[in-house]
């Protein structure tokens, strides 16, 4: 049942703010006192910057996108470009913004639990093609670090999103009990040329020359293995990662998982003639805990259907399906890969298609 | 002075009222919204058992979410429509359950089923919250001290003999 309603076009315009100056330090109090802002420092979104942002994408500046839960703030391309001003964006970057923006507003990736929930979640976006490379994303080394202004400042765009649209300021509307540091930025580009699998859009049916995901995932987790020249040690290890009790996919399952592939274990993985499914089969098979181990750590876990009927001794994968195993590449030189553990019970990303300008 | 833009956009939520409340809880069919939080069924059957005991209460049937962020689906909500004069659903004690709690209780007051949610002090700020973006600041709640999970049966059945009468009392007159 939608408990909203976006049918009738109401007054989207953003209401305009008398400041003192448009310093920095003159926004971040300005915006602590209204309980808006990530504590870092602001670039003023005046009104010729946002139409600088906006006459970067061919869009209707008020179009409705969606709504950000659980304020269901209304989104729109100039809601998009005030924030990205904010976060320092460039204008280039606002075709991925607005693609991004259909995707938080389309109401998969259930943002009314991922906002307020005790548990550290976040929307990652992921850029795909050739958007990465002509925007200047970073998909090599350090990727999911800093460094990158592409990178930092879409993730930024996308947090501020959620406080000012969607009402996640912690401690009100967003409730995690600690937080995590990708909630200040969240954002990594596929390293498509190291993947020996092709990009990952076509792995979701979406065929398009770039394209974006967004999925609500905790902090990436590391995978370390320095030796192995067999795709099994390789991928043992990430199972042994996603098996961890203290997951939320031990206790709610059906959840996507996200592997960042490093470039190298890619390399190895596919040396042996493993494909993209071959990963995620093999991964469904050795996720997996006995279901005694998980009873004994949860009294009041809700099994899923299918594993109701398992003996104790018998092995649980930790999500319903080997697709749910997202498998894609990023980074630079070295054996590392990592793990995004996932929200919990239900598939929640989204991959949109992405056409540039030039594209048209 | 100069000027920028708010990167606030207005809220974009339809306006909702309660559903009328009961006259009287007696012979009145009373179904449960389990969201499957650790507690939260053993809870709302203890409060349940305490209405039909001490109110006269009749017992409707019981729906179980197979996760507590996610709100209910629309076969429960219309099997608790069909079968219920009053619903009580629980419980809100982290922020994703909160969340799943409060769209349950707007739903159902939207198909004109009253409806209580049980949650914890330490969440309820944000119950409040969530209600008044959806545009039913009014929902009932009874709320009893954090923490629901991880506590011994003694303490749930305090709490739920302390909640019944609280129930009891908004199942028939809404309180602000």
């Amino acid at each position: 049942m939608s408990l909203t309603d976006t049918s009738e076009r109401a007054n989207l315009q953003p209401d305009l703010l008398e400041v003192e100056d448009l310093e920095s330090n003159t926004l971040v109090e300005l915006f602590a006192s209204k309980g808006w802002g990530d504590g870092l420092p602001l670039v003023a979104p005046t009104v010729e910057r946002v139409e600088t942002m906006l006459a970067a994408v061919d869009t209707d500046p008020d179009e409705l996108l969606g709504t950000i839960p659980p304020r269901h703030g209304a989104l729109t391309p100039r809601t998009v470009a005030v924030n990205a001003v904010l976060a320092g964006c460039a204008p280039t970057v606002m075709p991925v913004l607005v693609e991004v923006a259909r995707a938080l507003g389309s109401g998969v990736v259930d943002l009314a639990a991922i906002n307020p929930t005790t548990h550290p979640v976040a929307p990652l976006v992921i850029v795909h093609g050739e958007a990465v490379e002509r925007l200047g994303f970073n998909a090599g080394a350090g990727s999911f670090g800093p460094g990158c202004r592409a990178n930092a400042t879409v993730g930024r765009t996308v947090r501020l999103l959620m406080i000012h649209a969607g009402g996640a300021v912690p401690g009100d509307g967003d409730r995690s009990t600690q937080g995590q540091p990708s909630k200040y930025t969240f954002c990594v580009a596929e390293n498509t040329a190291a993947s020996p699998w092709g990009g990952y859009p076509a792995s979701v049916g979406v065929d398009a020359p770039s394209a974006v995901t967004v999925a609500g995932l905790e902090n990436p987790t590391n995978i370390h293995d320095m030796e192995s020249d067999r795709p099994e040690r390789i991928l043992d290890k990430i199972a042994s990662n996603i098996t961890s009790l203290g997951s939320n996919h031990a206790c709610l399952s059906g959840a996507e998982i996200f592997i960042a592939l490093g470039p190298e274990h890619a390399a190895t993985i596919a040396g042996q003639k493993w494909r993209r499914d071959d990963v995620q089969g093999y991964l469904f098979q050795r996720a997996r805990l006995p279901a005694r181990t998980i009873r004994a750590a949860f009294d009041n876990r809700r099994e899923p259907h299918w594993t109701r009927g398992l003996g104790d001794d018998e092995l649980v994968p930790m999500t319903d399906h080997p697709d749910k195993f997202r498998i894609f590449v990023t980074g630079g030189p070295g054996k590392h890969s990592q793990v995004l553990p996932s929200f919990g019970a239900r598939p929640t990303s989204v991959t949109r298609p992405l056409y540039l300008p030039d594209d048209k | 002075m100069p000027t920028i833009l708010s990167p606030q956009p207005p809220v974009f939520s339809t306006a909702k009222s309660l559903a009328p409340r009961l006259t009287t809880l007696a012979g009145a069919r009373v179904s449960l919204l389990d969201n499957s939080k650790a507690n939260a069924g053993p809870l709302l059957a203890k409060v349940l058992d305490g209405l039909v005991e001490h109110h006269g209460a009749k017992r409707g049937i019981t729906e179980r979410k197979s996760s507590s962020g996610i709100p209910a689906t629309q076969g429960m909500l219309d099997r608790l429509r069909a079968a219920s004069d009053f619903v009580l659903t629980a419980s809100a004690d982290c922020g994703s359950c909160t969340s799943g709690c409060v769209q349950d209780t707007v739903a159902l007051e939207v198909l004109g089923v009253p409806t209580v949610l049980l949650g914890t002090d330490a969440f309820h700020p944000l119950a409040k919250q969530l209600a008044e973006w959806l545009n039913l600041p009014t929902i009932q709640a009874a709320i009893t001290p954090h923490p629901l999970g991880g506590i011994t049966e003694s303490e749930l059945d305090r709490k739920a003999v302390e909640l019944t009468e609280v129930v009891a009392k908004l199942a028939v007159s809404a309180q602000d």
